[in-house]
C-alpha cells in the first residue's frame, strides 16, 4: 500500500501530506478542491494513490474515482456515444472522493473543460471533496477555460516538491522493505544522493540494483551501483543521472496539434480511389495485352473482352490463366487438324478457345478419318485382307497366319 | 489478403490497430468516426470493461462507395491492449490485411510498447503470417505531450522500427497523423492487390 507518511519526511512536503491525510480521513472542512502543484516526478500521482489507499483501508466500500484527463474524457465520450452521458456525470458527482491527476492535460480537451468545472461546482455544493494535481502553478497554466481556472483558484493549493536526499533515503529504505540486507546502506545513500529529476527515477534505480544484486553473489559497492544506474559523481560530490530528460524538441519537430482544415475524409477517399483504380487498371492493362497477343494469333478473345467490359464475375487472374491454357491447346489442336485433314484448316472452332470441346471433338474425328478402314498385303503371290476388326488373316496359299503390318 | 469478391464486385480490407493499453487505438478510431460522413460509416461497436478499457475490440466499418466498379469497404478494428486479453487479440488479428501499431510516445511506456510489439509478432507468427510480408505502419502517438515526457521519433524508431516500415508521429486526440496513418496503411494494403497470386480470394 502506498504510504502518506513517506511524503511527510521532507519538511517542504509536510503541508501537502497533512492536507492529503485530512482528505483521506474525511476530517475537517472540504478544501473544495485541494490543488496539489508539483513538477513532473515529484510524486503527485503517488500521493493521490496514497490518499485513495488510505480512504479505502478505513472505508472499504467507499467509491473513489482516480482519473487523469485522458481517462475522464474517454469515459465521458463513450458514455455520450452510448446515450449515458448524464448517468456518467451523476456517478462522478456521487462518488465519495474524486481524484484528478495532471489536470493541466485537460488543455487538450477544450470541449470537456466545462464538464470538469461543472463537476467541481456540483461536488462543492454537495460537500464532497475533489483533489486535483497540476505540474505548473495556476497562474502559469494556459489554455484552460476561465471558469475552470476560477474554480481551481477558489480551492486550497499546496506544493509538492521532489524530496531532499535525507527524505529520499528514507523512502528508498521503505521501498527496499524487510529484510533490508539486499543492498548496503552505503548503496542506498549513493542512490539517494544521485541527481535524478523524478522520484520515479530513484525507485526505478533501486529496483534495477535489487534485481542485479539478486543475480550476483558479490555485494554491490556504491561506485558500481552508480555505474549500473547510469549516474556518475560530479566534481562537487553530486551525482548526475543519465535519466535526466533531454530538452524539448524544437516546435517544428512536433506534429501540429490541429488537423488541417481540409476535409480529411475526402482526401483519404480520394487516395483510396486512386489506389483501387490503379490496381484495377493494372489488371485491365494485362488483359488488354493478352487480347492483343492472342488476337495476333488469330484467336477470338471474347472471354477477355468481357473482363474489360466487367461482364465476367470472376477473378481476372484466374480468367487470364484459364484463357492462356485454352488458347495454347486450341492452337496445338489446330495444327494437328491441319496435318490430319487439310479441309479442317480455317474451321471457326480452331479460332475460338471458348469452343475448345468442339475443337477437341473435330480433331478426334480427323484422327479417326486419317486411319484407313481396311488394307491388303501380298503373301504367296496372292492378297491378304485386313480390317480394323480383323488384324490377323490366313494366307489362302500357304495357310499361315499373318498379322496386320 | 484483401477480400476481392469478383462475383459481387466487392473489395473488403481489414485493418487492425494494435498496441499497448491506453496508447490511443480507440482514440484513432473515434477521430476517424467523427470525420466520416454518416452515410459512409456504420455504427462504431465498442466493448469496454468496467474501467472503460477496451475489452473485446472496437469495430468501425467504412463504406467507401463504388470505385472502378468495385464496392469498397474498409473495416477498422482495435485490439484490447491489456496484457491479459491475448486470446482476443489473436482472434481480431485473424485475416488482417494491414496493421497499425499505435505506440505510446511517453518514456514511461517504453517497455509496454516493446512488449506489445513483440506480442504482435508472436501472434502473427502463430497464425503463420510473416510480419515482413504484412503491411505495417508504426504510429508514435501522443507526440504533442511535453518533450520531457516523451521519446522523440528517432528514439522510438531505434527501439521498434528495426524492419524500417513506414512510421509517423501523431496526436490522435486532435487528429494529427490519424488519417495520414490510415492512408499509409491503406495504400500498402492496396498495393498487395496487384501482387497476390491467382485465386487468392479470402
Amino acid at each position: 500500500m502506498r504510504d502518506l507518511d513517506s511524503f511527510a519526511l521532507d519538511p517542504a512536503n509536510r503541508p501537502a501530506a497533512a492536507a492529503a491525510r485530512t482528505v483521506a480521513d474525511g476530517s475537517g472542512v472540504p478544501f473544495a478542491p485541494l490543488v496539489i502543484v508539483g513538477a513532473p516526478g515529484s510524486g503527485k500521482s503517488e500521493l493521490l494513490g496514497a490518499i485513495a489507499d488510505r480512504l479505502q483501508a478505513s472505508h472499504p466500500r467507499a467509491s473513489v474515482e482516480l482519473l487523469d484527463p485522458d481517462a475522464l474524457v474517454d469515459r465521458h465520450r463513450r458514455a455520450q456515444l452510448a446515450g449515458r452521458g448524464d448517468e456518467s456525470r451523476a456517478a462522478l458527482v456521487a462518488a465519495d472522493l474524486v481524484l484528478l491527476d495532471d489536470l493541466e492535460r485537460l488543455v487538450r480537451y477544450r470541449d470537456c473543460q466545462g464538464l470538469v468545472a461543472d463537476l467541481l461546482d456540483a461536488r462543492r455544493a454537495a460537500g464532497r471533496e475533489v483533489v486535483v494535481t497540476l505540474s505548473r502553478p495556476l497562474p502559469k497554466l494556459s489554455g484552460l477555460d476561465a471558469r475552470l481556472l476560477r474554480r481551481l483558484s477558489e480551492g486550497t493549493t499546496v506544493q509538492l516538491s521532489l524530496p531532499g536526499p535525507e527524505a529520499r533515503l528514507t523512502i528508498l529504505r521503505r521501498h527496499l522493505g524487510d529484510p533490508p540486507g539486499k543492498l548496503s546502506e552505503a548503496v542506498l545513500r549513493a542512490i539517494a544522493a544521485a541527481d535524478f529529476s523524478s522520484l520515479r527515477d530513484y525507485t526505478g534505480a533501486l529496483a534495477r540494483l535489487i534485481a542485479f544484486q539478486e543475480a550476483s553473489a558479490v555485494p554491490l559497492s556504491p561506485e558500481d551501483s552508480l555505474l549500473l544506474i547510469g549516474a556518475t559523481l560530479r566534481s562537487d560530490g553530486r551525482t548526475v543521472g543519465q535519466m535526466d530528460r533531454p530538452p524539448d524538441p524544437a516546435p517544428s519537430e512536433r506534429p501540429t496539434a490541429q488537423p488541417s482544415d481540409l476535409d480529411e475524409f475526402a482526401e483519404f477517399l480520394s487516395d483510396i480511389e486512386a489506389g483501387v483504380s490503379e490496381q484495377v487498371d493494372r489488371w485491365r492493362r494485362r488483359v488488354g495485352e493478352a487480347v492483343l497477343r492472342w488476337a495476333g494469333e488469330g484467336l477470338r478473345t471474347a472471354r477477355l473482352e468481357a473482363l474489360l467490359e466487367q461482364e465476367v464475375a470472376a477473378d481476372p487472374e484466374l480468367v487470364l490463366a484459364g484463357y492462356d491454357r485454352d488458347a495454347a491447346e486450341i492452337l496445338a489442336l489446330s495444327r494437328e487438324a491441319a496435318a490430319l485433314a487439310p479441309d479442317l484448316v480455317g474451321a471457326a472452332v480452331f479460332h475460338d478457345p471458348d469452343q475448345l470441346p468442339a475443337a477437341r471433338a473435330l480433331v478426334e474425328q480427323a484422327r479417326s478419318r486419317a486411319a484407313p478402314l481396311s488394307w491388303t498385303t501380298k503373301h504367296c503371290f496372292g492378297p491378304v485382307f485386313f480390317t480394323k476388326k480383323k488384324i490377323t488373316s490366313t494366307c489362302s496359299t500357304c495357310s499361315s497366319v499373318i498379322s496386320a503390318p | 489478403m484483401p477480400l476481392v469478391n469478383f462475383t459481387t464486385r466487392e473489395i473488403t480490407c481489414k485493418l487492425v490497430y494494435y498496441g499497448p493499453g491506453r496508447s490511443g487505438k480507440t482514440t484513432n478510431l473515434l477521430y476517424i468516426h467523427g470525420r466520416v460522413p454518416q452515410d459512409r460509416r456504420g455504427n462504431m461497436v465498442s466493448l469496454a470493461t468496467q474501467s472503460d478499457r477496451t475489452l473485446f475490440f472496437d469495430f468501425l466499418p467504412l463504406e467507401l462507395g463504388v470505385i472502378s466498379g468495385f464496392t469498397t469497404r474498409f473495416q477498422l478494428y482495435t485490439v484490447p491492449g491489456q496484457v491479459y486479453y491475448n486470446a482476443t487479440r489473436r482472434l481480431v488479428l485473424q485475416g488482417a490485411d494491414g496493421v497499425v501499431f499505435v505506440a505510446d510516445s511517453q518514456a514511461r511506456r517504453f517497455d509496454d510498447n516493446l512488449e506489445s510489439f513483440q506480442n504482435l509478432q508472436e501472434n502473427l507468427l502463430e497464425q503463420g503470417i510473416d510480419v515482413r510480408q504484412l503491411p505495417l505502419v508504426l504510429q508514435y502517438n501522443k507526440q504533442d505531450l511535453p518533450g520531457d515526457l516523451i521519446l522523440a521519433r528517432p528514439d522510438l524508431d531505434d527501439a521498434l522500427n528495426f524492419r524500417a516500415v513506414p512510421s509517423l508521429g501523431a496526436d490522435a486526440l486532435h487528429g494529427a497523423g490519424v488519417f495520414e496513418t490510415l492512408k499509409l496503411v491503406s495504400s500498402l494494403v492496396l498495393q498487395r492487390l496487384a501482387t497476390r497470386p491467382p485465386g487468392s480470394e479470402r
